[in-house]
Protein backbone atom coordinates (compact mmCIF):
# COMPACT_ATOMS: atom_id res chain seq x y z
CA UNK A 1 0.00 0.00 0.00
CA UNK A 2 2.83 2.70 0.68
CA UNK A 3 4.36 2.11 -2.74
CA UNK A 4 0.54 2.47 -4.28
CA UNK A 5 0.29 5.71 -3.20
CA UNK A 6 3.26 7.10 -5.04
CA UNK A 7 2.54 5.41 -8.10
CA UNK A 8 -0.84 6.63 -8.32
CA UNK A 9 -0.17 10.09 -8.41
CA UNK A 10 2.11 9.44 -10.74
CA UNK A 11 -0.53 8.45 -12.83
CA UNK A 12 -2.22 11.24 -11.70
CA UNK A 13 0.25 13.85 -12.74
CA UNK A 14 1.23 11.97 -16.08
CA UNK A 15 -2.67 12.07 -17.55
CA UNK A 16 -3.23 15.65 -16.06
CA UNK A 17 -0.59 17.05 -17.31
CA UNK A 18 -1.93 15.37 -21.10
CA UNK A 19 -4.15 18.12 -22.46
CA UNK A 20 -5.03 19.21 -25.89
CA UNK A 21 -1.85 21.28 -27.01
CA UNK A 22 -4.52 23.53 -28.81
CA UNK A 23 -7.59 25.72 -27.88
CA UNK A 24 -10.57 24.21 -29.55
CA UNK A 25 -13.05 26.42 -30.96
CA UNK A 26 -15.62 24.28 -33.18
CA UNK A 27 -18.81 26.01 -32.37
CA UNK A 28 -19.49 27.90 -35.98
CA UNK A 29 -18.68 24.41 -37.54
CA UNK A 30 -21.21 22.70 -35.12
CA UNK A 31 -23.73 25.08 -35.25
CA UNK A 32 -23.76 24.74 -39.26
CA UNK A 33 -23.95 21.46 -38.93
CA UNK A 34 -26.98 21.41 -37.22
CA UNK A 35 -28.33 23.63 -39.74
CA UNK A 36 -29.64 20.34 -41.58
CA UNK A 37 -30.66 18.36 -38.14
CA UNK A 38 -33.44 18.41 -36.04
CA UNK A 39 -34.23 18.13 -32.94
CA UNK A 40 -36.32 14.80 -32.54
CA UNK A 41 -38.31 14.07 -29.64
CA UNK A 42 -37.72 10.69 -29.15
CA UNK A 43 -41.22 8.42 -29.43
CA UNK A 44 -42.14 6.06 -27.29
CA UNK A 45 -40.40 2.94 -28.15
CA UNK A 46 -42.08 -0.29 -28.94
CA UNK A 47 -40.43 -3.19 -27.00
CA UNK A 48 -40.62 -6.11 -29.18
CA UNK A 49 -39.12 -8.22 -26.57
CA UNK A 50 -41.19 -7.50 -24.24
CA UNK A 51 -44.21 -8.17 -26.90
CA UNK A 52 -42.68 -11.38 -27.84
CA UNK A 53 -42.20 -12.73 -24.62
CA UNK A 54 -46.11 -11.91 -23.63
CA UNK A 55 -46.70 -13.45 -26.46
CA UNK A 56 -45.32 -16.57 -25.59
CA UNK A 57 -46.52 -16.64 -22.60
CA UNK A 58 -49.86 -16.63 -23.91
CA UNK A 59 -49.50 -19.24 -26.12
CA UNK A 60 -48.11 -21.42 -23.46
CA UNK A 61 -51.39 -20.39 -21.10
CA UNK A 62 -53.41 -21.32 -23.72
CA UNK A 63 -51.79 -24.78 -25.00
CA UNK A 64 -51.75 -25.36 -21.37
CA UNK A 65 -56.05 -24.74 -20.69
CA UNK A 66 -56.50 -26.64 -23.96
CA UNK A 67 -54.36 -29.78 -22.59
CA UNK A 68 -56.05 -29.55 -19.48
CA UNK A 69 -59.40 -29.57 -21.18
CA UNK A 70 -58.52 -32.37 -23.29
CA UNK A 71 -57.68 -34.40 -20.37
CA UNK A 72 -60.48 -33.51 -18.24
CA UNK A 73 -63.27 -33.44 -20.79
CA UNK A 74 -66.45 -35.94 -20.05
CA UNK A 75 -66.90 -37.78 -23.34
CA UNK A 76 -70.45 -38.90 -22.40
CA UNK A 77 -72.26 -36.08 -22.28
CA UNK A 78 -75.51 -35.36 -23.03
CA UNK A 79 -74.48 -34.14 -25.90
CA UNK A 80 -72.75 -36.18 -27.27
CA UNK A 81 -74.98 -39.25 -26.42
CA UNK A 82 -77.94 -37.84 -27.71
CA UNK A 83 -76.04 -37.15 -30.97
CA UNK A 84 -74.70 -40.56 -31.17
CA UNK A 85 -78.47 -41.44 -30.61
CA UNK A 86 -79.76 -39.28 -33.11
CA UNK A 87 -76.96 -40.89 -35.84
CA UNK A 88 -78.20 -44.78 -34.86
CA UNK A 89 -81.93 -44.11 -35.23
CA UNK A 90 -80.78 -42.89 -38.89
CA UNK A 91 -78.80 -45.76 -39.38
CA UNK A 92 -81.71 -48.10 -38.35
CA UNK A 93 -84.11 -46.10 -40.98
CA UNK A 94 -81.76 -46.49 -43.39
CA UNK A 95 -82.03 -50.34 -42.86
CA UNK A 96 -85.53 -50.75 -42.79
CA UNK A 97 -85.93 -48.28 -45.39
CA UNK A 98 -83.60 -50.91 -47.52
CA UNK A 99 -85.36 -53.98 -46.57
CA UNK A 100 -88.28 -52.74 -47.49
CA UNK A 101 -87.50 -51.58 -51.00
CA UNK A 102 -85.82 -55.33 -51.30
CA UNK A 103 -89.14 -56.82 -50.72
CA UNK A 104 -90.94 -54.50 -52.70
CA UNK A 105 -88.37 -55.69 -55.73
CA UNK A 106 -88.35 -59.02 -54.59
CA UNK A 107 -84.96 -59.61 -53.62
CA UNK A 108 -85.23 -60.29 -50.09
CA UNK A 109 -85.24 -64.21 -51.01
CA UNK A 110 -81.44 -63.72 -51.26
CA UNK A 111 -81.22 -63.22 -47.38
CA UNK A 112 -83.49 -65.72 -46.72
CA UNK A 113 -82.34 -69.26 -45.35
CA UNK B 1 -19.58 29.33 -16.58
CA UNK B 2 -22.87 28.09 -16.95
CA UNK B 3 -24.63 27.19 -13.29
CA UNK B 4 -26.56 24.16 -13.17
CA UNK B 5 -30.07 25.76 -13.31
CA UNK B 6 -29.17 27.89 -15.78
CA UNK B 7 -27.80 24.72 -17.76
CA UNK B 8 -31.06 22.90 -17.16
CA UNK B 9 -33.02 25.66 -18.64
CA UNK B 10 -30.66 26.31 -21.68
CA UNK B 11 -31.29 22.21 -22.56
CA UNK B 12 -35.11 22.50 -22.14
CA UNK B 13 -35.04 25.58 -24.48
CA UNK B 14 -33.14 24.07 -26.94
CA UNK B 15 -35.35 20.73 -26.96
CA UNK B 16 -38.13 23.19 -27.02
CA UNK B 17 -36.72 24.48 -30.30
CA UNK B 18 -33.98 27.28 -29.71
CA UNK B 19 -31.36 25.84 -31.60
CA UNK B 20 -28.76 28.65 -30.87
CA UNK B 21 -28.54 28.16 -27.10
CA UNK B 22 -26.33 25.51 -28.37
CA UNK B 23 -23.91 27.27 -28.56
CA UNK B 24 -23.87 28.35 -25.03
CA UNK B 25 -23.00 24.66 -24.37
CA UNK B 26 -20.63 24.18 -27.20
CA UNK B 27 -18.29 27.27 -25.56
CA UNK B 28 -19.06 25.83 -22.07
CA UNK B 29 -17.53 22.37 -23.19
CA UNK B 30 -15.68 22.56 -26.18
CA UNK B 31 -11.96 22.39 -24.21
CA UNK B 32 -13.06 19.72 -21.67
CA UNK B 33 -14.27 17.55 -24.48
CA UNK B 34 -11.25 18.27 -26.34
CA UNK B 35 -9.18 17.32 -23.57
CA UNK B 36 -10.79 14.67 -22.49
CA UNK B 37 -10.51 13.34 -26.64
CA UNK B 38 -6.72 13.83 -25.98
CA UNK B 39 -6.15 11.48 -22.96
CA UNK B 40 -8.31 9.00 -24.76
CA UNK B 41 -7.20 8.99 -27.77
CA UNK B 42 -3.77 11.05 -28.38
CA UNK B 43 -2.32 11.84 -31.70
CA UNK B 44 -4.89 9.21 -33.22
CA UNK B 45 -7.73 11.10 -33.92
CA UNK B 46 -8.18 14.80 -34.82
CA UNK B 47 -9.43 16.50 -31.61
CA UNK B 48 -11.03 19.56 -33.38
CA UNK B 49 -12.75 16.77 -35.11
CA UNK B 50 -13.74 14.64 -32.89
CA UNK B 51 -15.13 17.73 -30.19
CA UNK B 52 -17.90 18.68 -33.54
CA UNK B 53 -18.91 15.14 -33.50
CA UNK B 54 -19.77 14.73 -29.97
CA UNK B 55 -21.45 18.09 -29.70
CA UNK B 56 -23.45 17.04 -33.18
CA UNK B 57 -24.44 13.42 -31.35
CA UNK B 58 -25.20 16.04 -27.63
CA UNK B 59 -27.67 17.72 -30.01
CA UNK B 60 -28.85 14.36 -31.46
CA UNK B 61 -29.59 13.21 -28.07
CA UNK B 62 -30.16 15.85 -25.64
CA UNK B 63 -34.16 15.07 -25.97
CA UNK B 64 -33.00 11.74 -23.86
CA UNK B 65 -31.65 13.76 -21.39
CA UNK B 66 -33.41 12.93 -17.92
CA UNK B 67 -31.88 15.58 -15.47
CA UNK B 68 -31.34 13.19 -13.32
CA UNK B 69 -27.15 13.13 -13.34
CA UNK B 70 -25.23 15.84 -14.70
CA UNK B 71 -25.11 17.36 -18.13
CA UNK B 72 -21.14 16.79 -17.91
CA UNK B 73 -21.96 13.25 -17.39
CA UNK B 74 -23.52 12.66 -20.32
CA UNK B 75 -21.40 14.65 -22.62
CA UNK B 76 -18.10 12.47 -21.21
CA UNK B 77 -21.00 9.54 -21.85
CA UNK B 78 -20.90 10.46 -25.32
CA UNK B 79 -17.39 11.23 -25.94
CA UNK B 80 -16.67 7.89 -24.82
CA UNK B 81 -18.87 6.55 -27.09
CA UNK B 82 -17.62 8.82 -29.97
CA UNK B 83 -13.99 7.74 -29.35
CA UNK B 84 -14.61 4.47 -28.92
CA UNK B 85 -16.17 4.21 -32.16
CA UNK B 86 -13.65 5.85 -34.12
CA UNK B 87 -10.68 3.76 -32.83
CA UNK B 88 -12.53 0.68 -33.05
CA UNK B 89 -11.76 1.23 -36.92
CA UNK B 90 -7.62 1.20 -36.26
CA UNK B 91 -6.24 0.00 -33.42
CA UNK B 92 -6.72 0.98 -29.72
CA UNK B 93 -3.43 2.04 -28.90
CA UNK B 94 -2.71 5.47 -29.16
CA UNK B 95 0.39 7.90 -28.45
CA UNK B 96 1.15 11.43 -27.43
CA UNK B 97 3.29 14.90 -27.99
CA UNK B 98 5.83 15.10 -25.27
CA UNK B 99 4.12 16.93 -22.71
CA UNK B 100 4.08 21.07 -22.63
CA UNK B 101 6.25 22.44 -20.36
CA UNK B 102 3.97 24.41 -17.76
CA UNK B 103 2.74 20.85 -17.25
CA UNK B 104 6.45 19.38 -16.20
CA UNK B 105 6.34 17.82 -12.98
CA UNK B 106 7.87 19.19 -9.44
CA UNK B 107 11.05 18.11 -7.97
CA UNK B 108 13.23 19.57 -5.60
CA UNK B 109 16.56 19.92 -8.23
CA UNK B 110 16.05 20.05 -11.38
CA UNK B 111 17.79 16.82 -12.25
CA UNK B 112 15.02 15.23 -10.15
CA UNK B 113 12.72 17.28 -11.76
CA UNK B 114 13.59 15.82 -15.49
CA UNK B 115 14.13 12.53 -13.70
CA UNK B 116 10.48 12.34 -12.89
CA UNK B 117 9.57 13.83 -16.65
CA UNK B 118 11.23 10.80 -18.30
CA UNK B 119 9.51 8.93 -16.11
CA UNK B 120 5.82 10.45 -16.65
CA UNK B 121 6.84 10.09 -20.65
CA UNK B 122 7.36 6.68 -19.93
CA UNK B 123 4.22 6.42 -18.16
CA UNK B 124 1.73 8.09 -20.29
CA UNK B 125 3.13 5.76 -23.58
CA UNK B 126 2.28 3.08 -21.01
CA UNK B 127 -1.16 4.38 -21.02
CA UNK B 128 -1.42 4.59 -24.70
CA UNK B 129 -0.71 0.93 -24.85
CA UNK B 130 -3.71 0.23 -22.61
CA UNK B 131 -7.06 -1.21 -24.12
CA UNK B 132 -9.59 1.49 -24.28
CA UNK B 133 -11.96 0.48 -21.58
CA UNK B 134 -8.80 0.25 -19.09
CA UNK B 135 -7.52 3.44 -20.47
CA UNK B 136 -11.33 5.58 -19.92
CA UNK B 137 -11.57 4.02 -16.59
CA UNK B 138 -7.72 5.46 -15.39
CA UNK B 139 -7.99 8.95 -17.05
CA UNK B 140 -11.75 8.88 -15.27
CA UNK B 141 -10.02 8.28 -11.93
CA UNK B 142 -7.31 10.83 -12.10
CA UNK B 143 -10.42 13.60 -12.90
CA UNK B 144 -10.47 15.12 -9.29
CA UNK B 145 -14.15 15.56 -9.05
CA UNK B 146 -14.91 11.78 -10.04
CA UNK B 147 -15.82 8.87 -7.64
CA UNK B 148 -16.08 5.14 -8.67
CA UNK B 149 -19.78 5.79 -8.64
CA UNK B 150 -19.25 8.41 -11.37
CA UNK B 151 -16.80 6.72 -13.74
CA UNK B 152 -19.35 3.57 -13.21
CA UNK B 153 -22.19 6.09 -14.69
CA UNK B 154 -20.42 7.31 -17.73
CA UNK B 155 -18.88 4.28 -18.48
CA UNK B 156 -22.47 2.84 -18.39
CA UNK B 157 -20.70 0.10 -16.45
CA UNK B 158 -21.29 -1.44 -12.78
CA UNK B 159 -18.87 -0.38 -9.78
CA UNK B 160 -17.12 -3.58 -9.48
CA UNK B 161 -16.27 -3.59 -13.06
CA UNK B 162 -14.81 -0.35 -12.67
CA UNK B 163 -13.12 -1.53 -9.41
CA UNK B 164 -11.65 -4.16 -11.73
CA UNK B 165 -10.67 -1.74 -14.98
CA UNK B 166 -8.71 0.33 -12.46
CA UNK B 167 -7.13 -2.49 -11.10
CA UNK B 168 -6.30 -4.13 -13.95
CA UNK B 169 -5.29 -0.61 -15.61
CA UNK B 170 -2.77 -0.34 -13.08
CA UNK B 171 -1.40 -3.74 -12.75
CA UNK B 172 -0.27 -3.54 -16.76
CA UNK B 173 0.85 -0.29 -15.98
CA UNK B 174 3.05 -1.70 -13.18
CA UNK B 175 4.08 -4.46 -16.09
CA UNK B 176 4.72 -2.08 -19.01
CA UNK B 177 6.89 0.43 -16.92
CA UNK B 178 9.42 -2.28 -15.45
CA UNK B 179 9.64 -3.18 -19.64
CA UNK B 180 13.02 -1.96 -20.74
CA UNK B 181 12.18 1.50 -22.92
CA UNK B 182 13.39 -0.48 -26.20
CA UNK B 183 10.62 -3.48 -25.97
CA UNK B 184 7.72 -2.02 -28.05
CA UNK B 185 4.51 -3.77 -28.19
Amino acid sequence: MTEQKPFDNDIREAIQALECPHKVDVTDNVMKSLDNLSIMVPKRRINTKRIAIAAAACLIVALGVQFTLLLTHDFNSTAVNSMMAELYEQKNQYYTEAENYEQAIGLDYLWSD
Amino acid sequence: MIQPEQEQAIVRSIIGGQKEQFALLVKEYQQIVANLCYKLAGNKLDTDEVTQQVFVELYISLPRFRFESKLSTFIYRITINVISKLLTKSSHYVSYDSVILENRPSGPTEEERIIREEQHNKLRKAIGKLKYEQRTAIVLYTYDNFSYSDIADVMQVSLSKVESLIFRAKKNLRKLMEEPSGNKR
